[in-house]
């Protein structure tokens, strides 16, 4: 059997593939920056674990609760926000999950800052690997279809779009309730699985964390989310690394990725086929045959 | 009481808006949030603590070279972290500039740990009393070097030739760039005051509550920019009157509605704004081009 | 006011303005598109052209004035209702999904006529696949149509300028509009594109039935092609007329050659 150790990472891994893939939608596909993914997180793993703690549901009741709580506040940040551009959507999500937490540390049913403990340990191995597949299928299928496409179309060229007969408000907010779902099984998942969940748990550093999994693997490429998140999860906990050194590296990913391999370290793929790594590597060898006269 | 939280929401206020200049006029100029702003004004607030205890630097020379070592330290992250991205998508640039932010913190606290650091106030403390108010020294000496620096400012962007140029490129970065402006010398000029701004803030902030730490730029940081949003972002005078609202916003706020809510205000008044006047209170609004 | 015979017209605007600042970019101008003819929209260099088209498609709203759509009003309107209503458009500065296919770039201009969401994304019914292959069918007879159906799997982005254009008008007729909008056309083609254009803009009128505005600085194209043309100047409609009677003008010769005499 894998050791009580090795079982926590593996599920940490998948939880943060979850994340990564559901904040990709977001922001990958949609172009949407999003600096508060953590925040539906947090809205997951404290609905859920009410649900479970307080009103006695058993464990899919609660986890798909958690979700659609999560998709609801997804929703409700998405109407107004998105009226706003790149910059403003991101500063307007920073605040969110700023209150977010700011509300969960002074309410008296989430346990202020002492947190919610003894939430029973439902989350196992295999219920986080149906989770993982279910997200990456859902959202596979999401991004090959109409709506993927009127995502991308919003992402690549927003006025076009628009006169394309694409309503992108309502889009944009889809792509945000769909993402928080996924981010409130996350956060599900998560808090019957460590048991106790406070406020600290879902701060602003667990946001970039998020974003720098969906950097690393490639913005718009859903393969990459599960690499990036795999990669992010697994190295800092084989390097043992401190959370300062953490955190520092994260930043650092962000600046020198941005700079020097924007497109993600899986590479250029074409938007639409969101998981064409096969296509994509068959693409750059047919060029470079063309080329390489 | 009324006129006492006015004040302190008045004190408060004149730090945000020297960081709320230094968002809008980086904005004003490359159209991107430089979220490294509020770590800028930690490490004028570092500097200065750090001349004025370790070195026995007297208050205004190391107010000076605060200011002075964070405008380069400004010019060094615009050339690493946004000046590669000036072509790329906004995006690219955004989470570049949140990743510099993030870098940056955390270098702080790797260096100095996170144990808050305490910075004697080099001011006697004397207390002025008026039958509304009391009002201590260091209260007035922030307000004064506060209006003095918005002073200062607003003569260098209206009467010099700097200044003209920092106006003709945000306008229209071609056209300026056409009549022979050097566009990248005007973004590192903007950094570096809008740097040195902010580190007179992170200096004064740190003498006010007397103590600095690594992570003292996060919210004022952001509460700097939505007091710049407030105001119209890219308007210099809309910074200095956001910045003086959201304080006085912020203190009213906590004492009379929740202080656990206080950090919460900011960015409530963000989202209003953003909904209702997304241009600012005197801001311009900007047509998008088809 | 609308005319008691506009049963005629697709798109009429009454008296309609666009004021930026202080400027007047589009001043009182009348106008009104025939079903089925081809009309173009000439004028110099910020006469108010794209403005005007741009008040037609909704991305700016009118000052004054109203604009009808077969007889709906759709001042007020978003672009993306007005494409629902029948009226597409393509861009001056082309605009393309430049980073998707050729094919998905035409499927997304059939957004209006299909309907399947997030549910039917997911659980691929039949009539979401049914709806899925009929999208697929029509885009790639447009691209067909616009000679592009070998390229239908490459990047947008990688297509030769001409080529963009034609996908761009593909793209607009997969929203089957009744009025399609073209923002110079042949704005940076070569001749030979630009005979190529001016047959695909015949052809997608006499096959497909459609009635076409365009905005052209090319003369050949518009003298060549259209029934009718409407000149704007500093904002005002200075004339409207069959070719001939816009080339024999006095308003339209001065204003396009400044007043020589």
């Amino acid at each position: 059997m894998i050791s009580a150790y090795y079982l926590q990472i593996i599920i940490l891994a998948g939880i943060n593939i979850i994340m990564a893939a559901s904040l990709n939608l977001i922001t990958g596909f949609t172009g949407q920056l999003s600096i508060g993914h953590a925040a539906f997180m947090s809205i997951g793993a404290y609905s859920s674990a009410l649900a479970t703690l307080a009103l006695g549901f058993p464990f899919l009741p609660s986890l798909l609760f958690g979700a659609f709580v999560a998709a609801f506040f997804g929703v409700l940040v998405g109407v107004p926000t998105l009226k706003l551009k790149g910059d403003y959507l991101a500063i307007a999500t920073l605040g969110f999950g700023e209150i977010v937490r700011i509300v969960f540390l002074n309410l008296e049913i989430t346990g202020g800052a002492v947190g919610l403990r003894g939430i029973p340990k439902n989350t196992t191995l295999l219920w986080v690997i149906v989770a993982v597949l279910l997200t990456l299928f859902v959202l596979n299928r999401i991004l090959n279809s109409r709506v993927g496409r009127a995502l991308i179309a919003i992402r690549e060229d927003e006025t076009a779009a628009e006169s394309m007969g694409i309503n992108t408000t309502y889009f944009k907010t889809l792509a945000f309730g769909v993402g928080a779902f996924f981010a409130g099984i996350g956060g599900g998942l998560f808090s019957h699985y460590f048991r106790y969940i406070h406020p600290g748990s879902f701060g602003f550093m667990r946001s970039i964390e998020h974003l720098c999994m969906v950097v690393l693997g490639g913005l718009g490429n859903m393969w990459g989310s599960v690499l990036g998140a795999v990669a992010l999860t697994t190295i800092p906990e084989f390097l043992r690394a401190s959370a300062d050194y953490r955190q520092l590296f994260y930043g650092a990913i962000l600046v020198i990725m941005m700079r020097v391999r924007p497109q993600g370290l899986i590479g250029e793929r074409m938007a639409g086929k969101s998981f064409s790594l096969g296509d994509s590597i068959l693409k750059k060898l047919s060029i470079t045959k063309k080329t390489g006269f | 009481m009324f006129f006492q939280q006015l004040i302190n929401g008045i004190v408060l206020g004149s730090t945000y808006a020297l960081i709320a200049l230094g968002y809008t006029m980086v904005y004003g100029i490359i159209e991107l949030i430089n979220f490294a702003h509020g770590e800028i004004y930690m490490f004028g607030a570092f500097v200065g603590m750090t001349l004025v205890t370790v070195y026995q630097m007297p208050f205004v020379p190391a107010f000076l070279l605060a200011m002075a070592l964070a405008a380069l330290l400004g010019i060094t992250v615009e050339f690493f972290a946004y000046r590669p991205l000036r072509r790329s998508s906004r995006l690219a640039a955004l989470i570049s500039a949140i990743g510099a932010s993030i870098f940056l913190q955390n270098l702080a606290l790797l260096v100095k740990g996170a144990r808050p650091y305490s910075f004697p106030s080099p001011f006697a403390s004397e207390v002025y009393k008026t039958s509304l108010f009391t009002i201590s020294r260091v209260e007035l000496i922030i307000l004064a070097i506060s209006f003095l620096l918005m002073l200062g400012l607003t003569f260098l962007i209206q009467k010099t030739k700097i200044g003209i140029a920092m106006r003709a490129t945000a306008q229209d970065k071609d056209t300026a760039s056409l009549m022979g402006i050097d566009i990248n010398s005007v973004i590192t000029i903007t950094f570096a005051v809008g740097s040195a701004l902010g580190a007179a803030a992170g200096v004064m902030v740190g003498v006010y509550f007397r103590t600095v730490t690594p992570m003292m730029g996060l919210m004022p940081g952001l509460k700097g920019f939505v007091a710049a949003v407030l105001g119209g972002i890219g308007s210099i005078p809309g910074a200095m009157l956001g910045g003086l609202l959201l304080g006085i916003a912020e203190v009213m706020g906590a004492a009379y509605i929740s202080s656990q809510y206080r950090d919460a205000i900011a960015f409530a008044i963000l989202i209003v704004v953003l909904l209702f006047k997304p241009a600012g209170l005197i801001g311009r609004s900007l047509q998008v081009k088809v | 006011m609308t005319s008691s015979n506009s049963n005629n017209y697709v798109l009429d605007a009454a008296r309609v303005s666009r004021v930026f600042g202080g400027l007047k970019a589009v001043d009182q101008v009348d106008f009104f598109v025939k079903k089925r003819e081809i009309m173009s929209l000439i004028g110099p260099n910020g006469a108010g052209k794209t403005t005007l088209f741009n008040l037609f498609t909704g991305h700016y709203q009118p000052s004054r004035g109203e604009i009808f759509f077969k007889e709906e009003k759709i001042n007020g309107l978003k672009p993306y209702q007005i494409t629902a209503k029948g009226l597409a458009r393509t861009f001056q500065n082309i605009r393309l999904f430049s980073k998707m296919s050729v094919l998905d770039n035409v499927l997304i201009g059939r957004h209006t006529k299909t309907s399947s969401g997030v549910i039917g994304a997911v659980l691929r019914r039949a009539k979401d696949k049914q709806e899925e292959a009929n999208a697929r069918e029509m885009a790639m007879s447009l691209l067909k149509f616009v000679g592009l159906e070998d390229k239908k799997d490459e990047q947008a982005s990688s297509l030769s300028y001409g080529e963009q254009r034609r996908l761009e008008v593909a793209r607009a007729l997969a929203a089957d509009p009744e009025l399609l909008l073209l923002d110079e056309p042949a704005a940076g083609m070569n001749p030979q594109e630009t005979n190529d254009l001016m047959e695909l803009i015949s052809k997608i009128r006499d096959e497909m039935n459609k009635t076409i505005l365009l905005i052209e600085h090319d003369m050949k194209v518009v003298m060549g092609i259209s029934e009718r043309i409407a000149v704007l100047n500093y904002g005002k409609k200075i004339a409207e007329g069959t070719p001939s009677e816009i080339l024999k003008n006095e308003d339209v010769i001065h204003a396009y050659l400044g007043v020589a005499n």
